[in-house]
């Protein structure tokens, strides 16, 4: 008995929802008719179409947006290894500078030895 | 981040917790319908009948939940009518765990307290969401 009350009462929870469910469903049609006519009658918005074409608008501004940053961001790695390079260069120029200064010192003590052996051959 | 982001299907993206809850009742719903085993507590709570009823009323509004968010996405100019397919599928989702918090409390007894108290607060969260979907609706008629 006890388990008659209960499925009785479970039913009728179960059957209000689904009342609401049906009444819902049934409100969603006469809805979904009146949008229709309304779209029928005023033809495509110009609201719409400007909300379309600015969402169209955002979402390549969004595209336009990354692809400047993917860019932005190769840009800043090319300009990293031109730095690399660049310091790399610095270096060696550096490095040759001093060289030429060891040379350019060696150059001028033959030049000396010459003059010296020049002189003494005189 | 940023590509989880973009890939996300927008209903999924804004209403997560409808949207998961949604469609776990809807694969949980369906086999139980079908006739299904079901979960021990409503075996004991209630007849093979009022369970399959139950699957049904399970799977039933969790395919409109889905459906309604969905369609307010895909198609914003028919948002109101898809705000009526997920109020029925929320009142359906409502009833059916309303039923499942009771049967658990009165099966279970006090160890069931926690897992009813979350089945009844679900169904209130149904109901809180389909008043503010009757409140937003009306708010855009009155606006219209």
């Amino acid at each position: 008995m006890n388990d008659q009350i209960v499925s009785v009462v479970v039913g009728t929870v179960l059957s209000g929802g689904l009342g609401a469910a049906i009444y819902q469903i049934a409100n969603a049609r006469a809805e979904l008719r009146r949008v229709r006519i309304e779209e029928h009658k005023a033809g495509p918005e110009a609201e719409s179409i400007l909300l379309g074409g600015a969402e169209r608008a955002v979402a390549s501004l969004q595209a336009a947006l990354d692809r400047a940053e993917y860019s932005i961001t190769r840009l800043e790695q090319l300009l990293e290894k031109r730095e690399k390079r660049v310091a790399e260069l610095e270096r060696e120029l550096d490095s040759a500078k001093s060289r030429l200064g060891v040379v350019q010192s060696r150059l001028a003590d033959f030049d000396q030895r010459i003059s010296g052996l020049e002189e003494e051959e005189k | 981040m940023r590509w989880l982001l973009r890939n996300i299907p927008e209903p999924l993206l804004y209403h997560p917790w409808e949207m998961l809850i949604a469609g776990l009742c809807l694969l949980s719903g369906i086999p139980l319908a079908l006739g299904a085993p079901s979960p021990s507590s409503m075996n004991r709570f209630l007849s093979p009948f009022v369970v399959q009823w139950w699957g049904g009323t399970l799977g039933l509004g969790g395919s409109a939940i889905v459906v309604g968010l969905v369609l307010a996405y895909v198609r914003p100019r028919v948002a109101t009518v898809a705000w009526r397919i997920e109020r029925a599928g929320l009142a359906l989702l409502g009833s059916a765990s309303l039923v499942y918090g009771v049967a658990i409390a009165t099966v279970a007894g006090w160890p069931g307290v926690l897992p009813a108290a979350t089945y009844s607060m679900f169904a209130a969260a149904c109901m809180i969401r389909a008043v503010v979907l009757q409140a937003t609706a009306r708010g855009i008629k009155r606006d219209e």
